[in-house]
């Protein structure tokens, strides 16, 4: 296969030296020239989308056989590239998003080449969509997303892999509520029987939530973030705290909810109004029946090239809990290997690349005759 | 003689003064010239130095005769958020803020009347026996203002007065708590290991008898913060709180229980706790036959203005004074609602305010 890994690192090295945090829309935007630039030489027909969306479609097709989604926005601030850029040392890259996820990006695009150069993708309606604010939740990426992913057979996220033999195939949903508790401010010494304390109202709510947590059903229900109160001698008026879910289901985030609005209508604190806010989510990602025929035929590709695949279920979410949510067979984590993203110590593994490459293609290969959700 | 609408004015042009806890100088650069016109020798203390505020304490001299008790008489120059650009009006009966603001009748209310008392002395000719003025900075910040007083400057008085009280004029404050302050620290361990902190501060918290818990105690969590990221499990949460009560008895086992209620949570769930306390101010009793009370009884009686006790659940310049060993109350001002928009004063108590003052001044002098 025509894949050339000096070509790949020379790319990645420009791309990662450009800070593309999610609110650092000039930066995503040159990332995003830099892709359609690329595919158009591919003949690929390319749409960039008013939030700085991208899409690439190898011809004019109304529907998918494969959706490869990507995200070109970084948690890293404006400046990270500049402070420590992009540098190789022995196997491994180092530098801003260099894992999670531009070595990613690249894979697609080099892989999509090769194919192309190849005549793989013949009679092969294959769509990219890279998006730009997945690390905060997709908010604004995640309609197009559904959109594309209602038309395609198949999904394969790009994010990276913990190992060349791993690939993700469960991911849990993902909700975060902020709770804004508002009491009634009296002053603490002189006449505590008029007030109603915001703080100790939420930290009822902290000891009950933390009753929630279900290890075994994959429920995780943590407060991570709290604040309240004034002063010491005056019984808090406002009190504020953020919740992080993870499920697996639909009926454990609802149990979930179920408790929260109980809470809020049965304050221990009387006086204390809480208002829930629900600020994003994720569906969970579980493998559908179709889903796992897909893995089988991802499977037998694994063995053709000797690795032995393990599939993982992972905490986090990323846009396959997206199309998955819409019953989509999905598979994430096809993306090269790397570690210790979101951190200055994030790297890449050189070895990999070519690798999973090898096997990303052949993955996209096998959605040619693959029976999706879509209709035929 | 007491002149209502001098008064008036003088206290909303006072409020208009941006005078936050340790922002007071442009304050004390209005008051300093107005008691030196009335006759006071004036200085202002070293404490915003102390305190890292922008003025000092301003103390006032006025004695003009030998003999006689040394009174001391005082009011705060700071006051409360949301306590910027303050309008005042008088609405009906009352005196009100206008916006959002809080009023900052506590304390401007004793400032005003204060002055006032003295400018009606001045006026008639008359004398001001020994009397000594302190308006003290960031009384609302834990009495930090009285606290970096030298203490000599107020043991060399006889007795005070302190009128910072949010009640009827006529009412004495002969009784106050001691206020202790604590605050806790929590200590989880890093994220990957799991001891969340915010979990052990709320159910320590949940544990917690607050608000009146005891006869004559009071106690609260009053500021609680933790954590960095709604996804991370929070290694530290701080927790600020008070406790304070007239029986020291009843305020130790008090102490005693938010520590333990700290320490047991900590230890069910493997953290970590430091907890520090500290006796914000100490409480004081006065007699009811000590010359201060007689002198502040009679010139009520004079008035006719209802004459009542109360002790007090909170603490005032009046605390730190007591602890230096000058025999203080803390009177009435009349103002209500303190500390929130909804603050207001009766024009008509401000007055009376006013005219006790003025009385306090002529019995003190000598001219009962």
């Amino acid at each position: 296969m025509s894949f050339s890994l000096d070509q790949y690192l020379q790319d990645l090295e420009l791309i990662v030296n450009i800070d593309s945090g999610s609110k650092n829309s000039k930066g995503i935007n040159q990332v995003a020239d830099f892709f359609i630039e690329r595919y158009q030489r591919l003949g690929y027909l390319t749409e960039k989308t008013t939030n700085a969306n991208l899409m690439a479609v190898n011809g004019d097709y109304d529907n998918y056989d494969v959706l490869l989604i990507g995200h070109m926005d970084t948690v890293f601030p404006e400046g990270t590239a500049v402070e420590r850029p992009f540098r190789i040392s022995g196997n491994r890259a180092y530098g801003p998003g260099v894992a999670d996820m531009k070595s990613g990006l690249l894979l697609m695009y080099y892989s999509l080449k090769a194919m192309q150069e190849e005549g793989l993708d013949r009679d092969l309606a294959i769509c990219v969509v890279l998006n730009s604010d997945e690390e905060i939740g997709s908010k604004k990426s995640i309609p197009l997303i559904k959109e594309l992913a209602q038309k395609s057979k198949v999904a394969l996220v790009l994010e990276g892999a913990r190992n060349v033999a791993s690939l993700v195939l469960e991911r849990k949903g993902i909700a975060g509520y902020h709770l804004n508790f508002t009491g009634i401010a009296a002053h603490a010494g002189v006449e505590p029987e008029k007030g109603a304390s915001a703080v100790v109202e939420l930290a009822h709510w902290v000891s009950e939530l933390n009753e929630l947590n279900d290890l075994a059903a994959g429920t995780t229900v943590n407060v991570g973030v709290i604040e309240g109160g004034t002063a010491a001698n005056v019984i808090a008026e406002q009190a504020r705290a953020t919740v992080d879910l993870r499920f697996k289901t639909e009926a454990a985030r609802e149990k979930v909810e179920t408790v929260m609005e109980d809470l809020k209508n049965n304050p221990r604190v009387k006086g204390v109004n809480v208002e829930v806010i629900r600020h994003g989510i994720r569906p969970a990602m579980n493998p559908s029946a179709e889903t796992m025929r897909l893995v089988e035929r991802v499977q037998e590709i694994g063995q053709r090239l000797k690795l032995d695949l393990n599939w993982i279920a992972s905490g986090g979410g990323s846009d396959a809990n997206t199309t998955a949510g819409l019953g989509i067979p999905t598979i994430d984590g096809l993306g090269p290997v790397g570690a210790n993203p979101h951190s200055k110590n994030e790297y890449l593994e050189l070895d990999s690349v070519k690798l999973r490459s090898t096997f990303l293609t052949e993955i996209i290969s096998a959605c040619r005759d693959f029976k999706g959700k879509r209709p035929e | 003689m007491i002149n209502q609408a001098r008064l008036i004015n003088r206290f909303m042009e006072l409020v208009q003064i941006d005078s936050l806890s340790r922002e007071e100088r442009a304050m004390a650069d209005r008051l300093k010239p107005e008691l030196l016109a009335l006759g006071a020798v004036v200085r202002e203390d070293q404490s915003g130095k102390k305190i890292a505020g922008n003025a000092g304490n301003l103390i006032a001299d006025f004695s003009d005769q030998i003999d006689g008790p040394l009174l001391l008489l005082s009011a705060h120059m700071d006051r409360v958020e949301p306590g910027r650009g303050i309008k005042a009006e008088i609405r009906g009966d009352y005196l009100v803020s206008q916006g959002e603001t809080v009023l900052a009748g506590d304390d401007l209310i004793a400032v005003a009347a204060i002055l006032e008392a003295l400018t009606g002395l001045q006026e008639k000719g008359e004398r001001y026996g020994r009397i000594k003025v302190v308006f003290t900075v960031a009384e609302e910040q834990g009495l930090l203002g009285a606290k970096s007083i030298d203490p000599e400057e107020i043991k060399s008085a006889d007795y005070g007065i302190v009128f910072d009280l949010d009640d009827q004029v006529g009412m004495i404050v002969d009784k106050a708590p001691s206020q202790f302050k604590f605050n806790a620290t929590i200590i989880g361990k890093s994220p990957s290991a799991g001891v969340d902190a915010i979990k052990i501060a709320s159910k320590a918290i949940s544990e917690m008898k607050l608000g009146r818990p005891d006869r004559g105690i009071t106690a609260n969590i009053g500021v609680i913060k933790g954590g960095k990221a709604s996804h991370l499990t929070a290694d530290f949460v701080e927790l600020e709180g008070e406790t304070r009560g007239h029986s020291t008895e009843h305020l130790k086992k008090q102490v005693g229980h938010i520590k333990e209620v700290i320490s047991k949570a900590t230890a069910k769930y493997q953290g970590q706790a430091s907890f520090r306390i500290e006796k914000n101010y100490p409480g004081f009793e006065i007699a009811r036959d000590s010359d201060i009370i007689k002198l502040v009884e009679k010139s009520i009686q004079r008035l006719d203005l209802p004459l009542t006790y109360r002790a007090s659940s909170g603490g005032s310049d009046a605390n730190i004074f007591n602890q230096y060993g000058l025999p203080t109350v803390n009177l009435g001002i009349g103002a209500e609602r303190v500390h929130s928009p909804e603050e207001r004063v009766k024009i008509d108590n401000m007055i009376k305010l006013a005219q006790l003052i003025s009385k306090i001044i002529e019995i003190n002098r000598g001219n009962d």
